[in-house]
């Protein structure tokens, strides 16, 4: 019997079992498939104070004393910090460092980064892995953004020509990527296109064919698929065949990103002796009075039941697939069939705008958590007391407006796993 | 100033056949449109090519239509539909002295009925509900009205004719009794211009009354609204129609990959009002239970309303009550106003036949004695990527792919669009910096019109048009904006289970990813 049993691997299980597993647990991951980390940009965002107004907190601190429901406040002010110190150390094992240095990140303007997407926009993040760094659109550097000809994924003169409007020194270059031709059409993903970085000889052709093109720019802007298996020595040596530095910008799924951060829990994880059992889908929870017994997993064969002393539930919101939804307006978490908090009726779930500066009300349905990351019920009493809840699954936060997606997973992962493992 | 034999309004199925109708007769045509060819109500129906079984037993004059318009459109628009065949089921639910009474109506009709077993049928369609009772087989047949619309225009085109897209109507111009043309304001520009021309045709359907009204004639079209849910699994290969007497949701058409479940009738002041409400939604859920059990589990793609244009020269008779034929108004006689034809009410099915009528009442106005050819005027097949003479299928355009010389890269993966497609039908689109460019290319194409509805191809398509199109970054970008709303439109009121976690996927695309949100050209709610 593993004493914590979590149910998830995306971002927030991943973390919660290696926090778990630090302070000396025997951890064991269950999921159904691998989580949105393989959709993930990548950069760690914890909150645009553009986006709640010129009024807005700013720092995390305010942001918690204006929204006392929020997953931010739920998990308290010092998760955040330990969940980000986790990340880095994780990150470290597998070459990725995540930048600006510093013990704490605030939200505040001044700090983290301003960095171009893929069309070109500005996005306020607090973190990036190294490699993103030199996109900072704070520094008035100028920039050209580079990348395969005819390649479906990234489109360097759209993402050049936005940032270069809004007053940015951005140009577009294009560079032949002929191994595009022969890999099989389905390779043609980022995923795909990241292997071929790893090899040192299509790092070469590709300088070479940016080089002559620089004119003078500081910095290279490239999709984000410089090299996956290999990609801290991928992007050094990029850098130094064109003498500037290289910074990526994350594209359409699958996230290259994404998939090195995973890679790094993985291997971070079967390094301390955490088993990951994917294709696990957790039918149903067992519980007795109050308690989580077991989890059933059905199988080919037979049913089988986990059982654990804690379990981490970071099965995700209703994006994750933690939550399911019906026809009917009807919501249920998957696994205990926990109380609620909703989003009201189905017919005001969403906005009629796609794209409406408030965002939509149904991301803030999720689970109500205390301070002990337990579930609780309406009138705010523990439903099952060595159940903890992580991640997106929480109830009251609305993250795509927020720029709050990677904070939360990180703050309540945290405090979850250091809930379970005895505080 | 342009001048033109006739001028007619209405891009929809209508409108554009009575434009070729009457170039076909030798006559210098335009069709004029104030959105895309199909933005009304004919871009916005089930796909159903009517048997006329459905009006057999209380409008046999619509049914005979139907069925006479059936077998020649099969003639002439052969790539545009899909034989499928019909069924007419009795479930538990429908009156079963209904069978008999229909079945004879559909005989006198001369509709070609076959009674076979419910076994027979479940054999044929296993998805049908098991407990049906009897089952008719109808020469029904399943019909992409973007293609027929879009070969109508070629054809026009192909003889001199004019269409004249995104150009709304803003007055019919009056000269001793007679109208002499029309002032058109373009969508793009706000520019005003006026077209002179013989005759005008109202085609507007729905809108033929504010048409009319601009010229001084008082016409009351009574608009009804039908809602239909596009289900993201064909469930039969095989259309179903319930047999009982003509209610909501009791179509179910297989169209391409998708089954379209239709409609409800609700009467509308406003034509332009398409709002699917939620219990439009609720209601062709549970009625296609009744067809197909398991039927409201399954995934929904897409919501969206069409408004019939009902109208029955002095009935008062509205929605299912209202016959389905059309009347053909010269207003010269009616109300002593030269120069303008109305044709309204009647069907998509239908939609030749009143382009007949109307352009035999031009004809007759301006002294043109050649008679129609449409029964035998085969339409072009101008689609892109262009398939074989036979119906949309995903199969076509999978072998495409697979056995392009040349390999292509796949912009749209539900719909298998290609770039080398996407290029070709931006390079001879005429307005290529237009916001609504990339929903024009869905309909060219199919463009977003799969699972994803948009989350992956809209940037892909909006990075080509900019890179190959010559559309600059703004305007790019404001079409990927646009895409995207629509898009979302027509997702929003079936937003649950799987499709609920793909549209959260695409504002994560959308606005995680890409920051469309941070950009300026997004007009925030």
């Amino acid at each position: 019997m593993a004493e914590i049993l979590v149910i998830g691997a995306g971002p927030a299980g991943l973390l919660a079992a290696w926090v778990a597993r630090q302070r000396g647990a025997q951890v064991r991951v269950l999921a159904a498939g691998i989580g949105t980390t393989h959709v993930a940009p990548g950069w760690i965002r914890i909150l645009d104070p553009a986006a709640d107004g010129p009024e807005a907190p700013r720092t995390l601190e305010q942001w918690i004393a204006a929204h006392p429901d929020h997953p931010y406040a739920v998990a308290g002010p010092e998760a955040l910090a330990g969940g980000l110190a986790a990340l880095r150390e994780v990150g470290r094992t597998a070459g990725i460092r995540f930048v600006p240095q510093g013990a704490y990140e605030r939200p505040d303007a001044e700090d983290g980064l301003v960095l171009p997407t893929a069309l070109g926009a500005p996005l306020k993040v607090a973190l990036a892995p190294e490699s993103f760094a030199a996109g900072d659109l704070r520094r008035p550097a100028a920039m050209v953004i580079a990348g395969p000809r005819g390649w479906r994924d990234f489109y360097p003169s759209l993402c050049a020509d936005n940032l270069a409007r809004q007053g940015w020194a951005a140009r577009a270059v294009f560079f032949d990527l002929p191994q595009m031709r022969q890999a099989s059409r389905f390779d043609l993903t980022s995923a795909g296109l990241a292997r071929m970085f790893d090899d040192p000889a299509v790092r070469r052709q590709v300088a070479a064919q940016i080089r002559p093109q620089l004119d003078g720019a500081a910095r290279v802007g490239l999709p984000a698929v410089v090299g996956l298996a290999q990609h801290a020595d991928a992007w050094q040596d990029l850098q130094d065949r064109l003498g500037v530095p290289v910074f990526e910008i994350p594209t359409l799924p699958p996230s290259v990103p994404g998939m090195r951060l995973y890679a790094a829990f993985k291997t971070a994880l079967a390094r301390a002796g955490v088993p990951i059992l994917l294709d696990m889908t957790v039918a149903r929870g067992e519980t007795v009075g109050g308690r989580a017994t077991g989890l059933l997993v059905p199988g080919v064969v037979r049913q089988t039941t986990y059982r654990g002393r804690e379990v981490i539930l970071a099965t995700g919101g209703l994006y994750g697939g933690g939550i399911a939804t019906d026809h009917r307006g009807q919501m249920r978490e998957v696994v205990f069939n926990l109380p609620l908090r909703s989003a009201g009726e189905l017919t005001g779930w969403f906005r009629p705008e796609f794209l409406a500066a408030a965002g939509h009300p149904v991301h803030r349905a999720g689970v109500p958590a205390n301070a002990q990351m337990q579930p609780v019920d309406e009138a705010g009493r523990p439903v099952l007391e060595n159940v903890r809840v992580a991640g997106r699954l929480l109830a009251g936060a609305n993250p795509p407006i927020e720029g709050s997606t990677e904070g939360i997973w990180l703050a309540t992962a945290y405090r979850a796993a250091l809930c379970a493992t005895g505080g | 100033m342009t001048e033109y034999d006739v001028l007619i309004i209405g891009g929809g199925a209508t409108g554009g056949g009575t434009a070729l109708d009457l170039a076909l007769r030798g006559l210098k045509v335009a069709l004029v449109e104030r959105a895309d060819l199909t933005d009304g109500t004919s871009g916005r129906y089930h796909g159903l090519l009517h048997s006329g079984g459905r009006y057999a037993v209380r409008d046999p004059e619509s049914a005979r239509e139907c069925i006479e318009e059936n077998r020649i459109l099969r003639k002439i628009v052969p790539h545009a539909i899909e034989d499928t065949g019909g069924f007419f089921v009795q479930t538990p639910e429908d009156d079963p002295a209904y069978a008999d009474e229909w079945d004879a109506a559909c005989r006198a009709c001369g509709i070609p009925t076959e009674e076979i077993s419910p076994a027979q049928a479940l054999k044929e369609e296993p998805a049908l509900n098991p407990q049906i009772r009897r089952v008719f087989r109808v020469p029904d047949a399943a019909c992409d009205s973007f293609d027929i619309l879009t070969a109508l225009g070629a054809a026009i085109r192909q003889l001199g004719g004019d269409v004249l897209t995104y150009q709304e109507v803003v007055g019919l111009q009056v000269a001793g009794g007679r109208v002499v043309g029309a002032r058109l304001r373009s969508r793009r520009t706000a520019e005003e211009r006026f077209v002179a021309a013989q005759m005008v045709v109202n085609a507007a359907g729905a809108w033929a009354g504010q048409i009319a009204a601009m010229a001084g004639c008082h016409l009351t079209v009574r608009p009804s609204k039908g809602t239909m849910v596009a289900m993201a699994y064909r469930f039969v290969n095989t259309i179903i129609n319930r047999l009982h007497k003509p209610g909501d949701g009791d179509i179910l058409v297989p169209v391409g990959t998708v089954a379209v479940i239709g409609t409800t009738s609700v009467n509308v002041s406003d034509p332009n009002d398409t709002t699917v409400e939620p219990w439009e939604v609720q209601l062709m859920l549970q009625e296609g239970e009744k067809m197909v059990p398991g039927f409201s589990q399954a995934r929904p793609l897409r919501a969206w309303a069409g408004v019939r244009p009902l109208y029955e020269e002095g009935s008062q008779a509205e929605g299912r009550e209202a016959k389905r034929t059309f009347a053909v108004l010269d207003h010269a006689h009616r109300d002593g106003v030269a120069g303008l034809v109305t044709v309204v009410g009647g069907k998509f099915t239908t939609y030749r036949l009143m382009a007949e009528r109307a352009a035999d009442a031009v004809c007759a106005q301006l002294g043109v004695t050649r008679p129609c050819v449409t029964k035998d005027y085969v339409l072009p097949d101008v689609r892109l990527p262009l398939n074989p003479p036979q119906p949309h299928w995903l199969g076509h355009r999978l072998e495409d792919v697979e056995n392009a010389a040349e390999p292509d890269q796949l912009i749209c993966e539900c719909e298998l669009v290609t770039r080398r497609d996407l290029e070709a039908a931006a390079a001879a689109h005429g307005d290529v910096s237009a916001p609504w460019i990339l929903d024009d290319l869905r309909r060219d194409l199919r463009l977003g019109m799969g699972p994803c509805q948009g989350g992956f191809c809209g940037y892909r398509a909006a990075g080509i048009l900019h890179e190959s199109a010559g559309v600059d970054a703004g305007s790019a970008t404001t079409a990927l904006a646009d895409f995207a709303q629509r898009r979302w439109k027509g997702q929003r009121p079936l937003l649950w289970g799987q499709g609920l976690r793909q549209a959260l996927l695409d504002e994560e695309i959308y606005r995680g990813i890409l920051g469309l949100d941070r950009l300026r050209e997004v007009a925030h709610g």
